[in-house]
């Protein structure tokens, strides 16, 4: 039996051994990338101090939905799109926090929707913080929306193994031979041409009556740091909702929800195609960058 | 409770322990500590399961005890029916009574007359297939004056919810794991290192191979309508290593888990996609099965004795019940077909007992035409398994008839990866079992079996499935 615990001591000893190894190195391949895959990955990779006139967060409304190229071409402006997909008011706040670390900004723009209402983190647009979880302001704002994040954070390799769709071997391995869409695009992947198909549903959200706090902290940070900050709604397919609650808690809130009754300028009801995504860009100079 | 949980991997030293340290005095309490432990592993799923297995115990013990005392045929044939009568009674109504009650609906509606079905929301419990069999063969063995009847509750409770093998097997014959109960086990460092090894070995195939291989086959099954032939194919090549690392997986660990203990159970599975025909495929591919339906249905019927049209007879109750015993769908019931289909050819030919050795076994390399003989058998059973995949008849024929419209494509599947992207893995596991396919697992007898097994968990944490776990599929049979 003493023979039996003693092998069994020494697997033990050496997986766990493997599973700090294992973790360093995941750790390190993430903090150092020779191709950033992720929006956040991509954003450590930045040039640090880097100086923008704007930057505009959100989700996949604003990744995909929102040109930074085209306003520097039409104005001048330097901007950056930071919007990435799943990403719920948590995550902007993330985002926010990560990309003021190490940036300047005048100007922020925040893109919200119907998941304005939603308090808590989003279980994938979460996911690429994962790797960088060791930083403490990070872990503490993870800690307090995730009652895992200990695990997370203490256990080696948790993170990966629990995520190894977005976190594991195969994302470790492409990060060494595929980019993103959106390097040296700031930040704007080129969307889809699709478009979609004519349809009568409406996209109907009830908001709660109530501010949000990761958006009531991205404000007052924006605040402390003297930088203006703008809420706004990217155009939704025949959208219906209660946006007087944007209007009531959100200062400097535009709507542009429903800007486009044209079917073609989208590729589902929640998402511009390219098109879409040019002409949108033009009314957002329009609205913001015009003397 | 499944073996891939943290509650399992808790569960098992705590159990461990208290077997080897704290009720080590006698076997009384070794088998007390194995009903508790077995109880709390299935309560675990749901407690009210714990009064199903505890009334089959009741059962089959008393009919165990009133078989001994009585010489009587008739009254022991009565009390085995009664056994037989209760026991596929209870599974019958828990897993086919909303089959067989949606079955007569479409066939009153297929005449022309509407019935309004009387289904109910019944709960399938845990693993009642493969328990259910392991008591009747009990009951039938005793019956047959081929084992003793045990005069001791805990003991045969011990028998009957024994936990490593209580919800997918192997499906125990109480002439095996019954008298192990009977005497005090001793710890032996090699079984319960060669235990250690088989539950690595499982884990690798349940986490590695059958969970990866699942996210790859059920999306293409969910949209095989948009797939092309080459994808399909990968589809159901998918699905039989899903089916084979999960259940095979399973039984290692059972297999391994029980040699923690002292016990030996039998070998579940013996490298199937290895073999140069059906019949040896079927020698190979659950055995513990196999060999019930063998002795406790196909020779009662005639088996292989009597007329060729007997003998067929025979294949196909055999195969049909197999499949129906898998699960209430048509779907299963065709897969069994099918699998008769495949035999009757060989039993015709009397070649059915043909391949009883290992392939290659005297050669590292198979001839060209063994490579041949593994490559048809397994294109047949892919086949087969489509029926046991699909969720329905239609949607199995739509399967096909796509899968030889011949289109090649190389598609990005919905969950964002390419259709090929699994072959390397499973081609690792073939390699693995081709270089052990003489021995009961790949670290039994191998040099350095610490190494390997460290290479394997190695590979469990850098390749294995965790983000989307699956219950093992055996569970819901």
């Amino acid at each position: 039996m003493i023979q039996f615990f003693k092998r069994i001591a020494i697997l033990l000893s050496i997986v766990v051994l493997t599973l700090f190894l294992l973790d360093s190195l995941y750790t390190y391949i993430y903090v150092h990338p020779h191709y950033a895959r992720s929006k956040v990955s991509w954003l450590k990779t930045l040039d640090t101090d880097s100086k923008y006139d704007y930057a505009v967060f959100g989700s996949s409304r604003v990744h995909f939905n929102f040109n930074p190229m085209l306003v520097e071409e039409k104005t001048g402006y330097k901007g950056i799109n930071l919007g990435f997909p799943n990403s719920k008011s948590f995550e902007i706040k993330l985002m926010v926090k990560l990309f003021l670390e190490k940036h300047q900004v005048n100007t922020i723009f925040i893109q919200v929707d119907d998941h304005y209402s939603i308090d808590g983190f989003d279980p994938i647009a979460i996911v690429p913080f994962l790797p960088y979880i060791r930083d403490p302001q990070l872990f503490e704002d993870i800690r307090s929306v995730n009652t895992e994040a200990s695990f997370l954070y203490y256990l080696p390799f948790y993170r990966y193994m629990k995520y190894d769709a977005k976190l594991g071997f195969r994302e470790i391995m492409m990060s060494f031979y595929k980019n993103n869409k959106y390097d040296n695009r700031l930040g704007y992947p080129l969307g889809k041409e699709k478009q979609m198909r004519e349809r009568e549903t409406k996209y109907k959200f009830l908001l709660e009556d109530k501010s949000n706090p990761h958006i009531e902290e991205v404000i007052t940070i924006c605040k402390e740091k003297n930088i203006q900050i703008y809420f706004y709604t990217s155009p939704i397919y025949k959208a219906e909702g209660n946006f007087d609650v944007f209007h009531k808690n959100l200062p400097n809130y535009h709507d542009f929800s429903n800007i486009f009754v044209n079917a073609k300028l989208f590729r589902d009801p929640y998402h511009l195609n390219i098109e879409g995504t040019s002409v949108f860009t033009e009314e957002f100079i329009e609205t913001y960058f015009k003397p | 409770m499944i073996f891939n949980s943290l509650d399992f991997a808790i569960f098992l030293p705590v159990v461990f322990f208290l077997y080897w340290f704290v009720f080590n005095k006698t076997v009384d309490r070794q088998n007390v500590l194995v009903v508790v432990a077995s109880y709390v592993f299935y309560g675990w799923w749901d407690y009210r399961f714990l009064a199903l297995i505890l009334f089959s115990t009741i059962i089959d013990f008393g009919i165990g005890q009133l078989l001994l005392k009585t010489e009587i045929p008739k009254k022991r044939e009565l009390l085995l029916w009664t056994s037989i009568s209760v026991n596929l009674g209870l599974l019958g109504f828990f897993k086919y009574y909303n089959f067989f009650a949606d079955s007569f609906v479409d066939a009153f509606s297929f005449f022309g007359h509407s019935i309004q079905p009387n289904t109910l929301d019944i709960i399938l419990p845990v693993g009642i297939s493969f328990y259910t069999f392991q008591t009747l063969s009990y009951t039938i063995d005793v019956y047959r004056k081929k084992l003793e009847p045990t005069s001791s509750f805990i003991e045969f409770s011990a028998f009957v919810s024994f936990f490593p093998q209580l919800v997918a097997g192997p499906i125990e014959r109480a002439t095996n794991l019954l008298p192990q109960f009977k005497h005090k086990r001793h710890f032996k460092y090699s079984e319960a290192m060669d235990g250690v090894y088989l539950i690595i070995w499982g884990l690798f195939k349940k986490v590695v191979i059958a969970d990866n291989c699942a996210q790859f086959a059920n999306d293409i099954f969910q949209h095989s309508g948009s797939y092309s032939s080459s994808t399909l194919l990968l589809g159901s090549f998918y699905f039989a290593f899903q089916i084979y690392g999960d259940f095979s997986g399973y039984s290692d660990i059972a297999i391994g888990t029980s040699k923690l203990f002292g016990f030996n159970l039998m070998q579940n599975f013996a490298v199937p996609y290895f073999s140069r025909d059906m019949a040896e495929f079927w020698r190979r591919w659950h055995i513990s099965l196999s060999t019930w339906f063998r002795d406790y249905l196909y020779i009662p019927l005639g088996g292989s004795r009597g007329s060729k049209w007997q003998q067929i007879r025979n294949v196909f109750i055999i195969f049909i019940v197999s499949g129906f015993w898998h699960g209430a769908n048509w779907t299963f019931v065709i897969w069994g077909f099918l699998n008769a289909l495949y035999f009757i050819p060989l039993l015709l030919l009397n070649r059915n007992r043909t391949h009883t050795n290992v392939i290659a076994e005297h050669s590292i390399l198979p001839s060209v035409k063994e490579i041949g003989q593994v490559v048809v058998t397994f294109m047949l059973t892919l086949l087969a398994w489509i029926f046991f995949r699909a969720n329905t008849i239609s949607d199995a024929f739509l399967y096909i008839e796509r899968l030889f419209q011949f289109s090649f494509k190389m598609d990005r599947l919905t969950l964002e990866r390419f259709s090929y992207e699994m072959i390397p893995l499973v081609v690792l596991l073939v390699g693995i079992e081709w270089f052990s396919r003489r021995k009961q697992h790949p670290l039994e007898t191998i040099k350095k079996p610490m190494v390997w097994s460290l290479i394997l968990i190695f590979l469990i944490f850098v390749f294995g499935s965790f983000s989307s776990v699956q219950e093992f599929i055996y569970f819901q049979f």
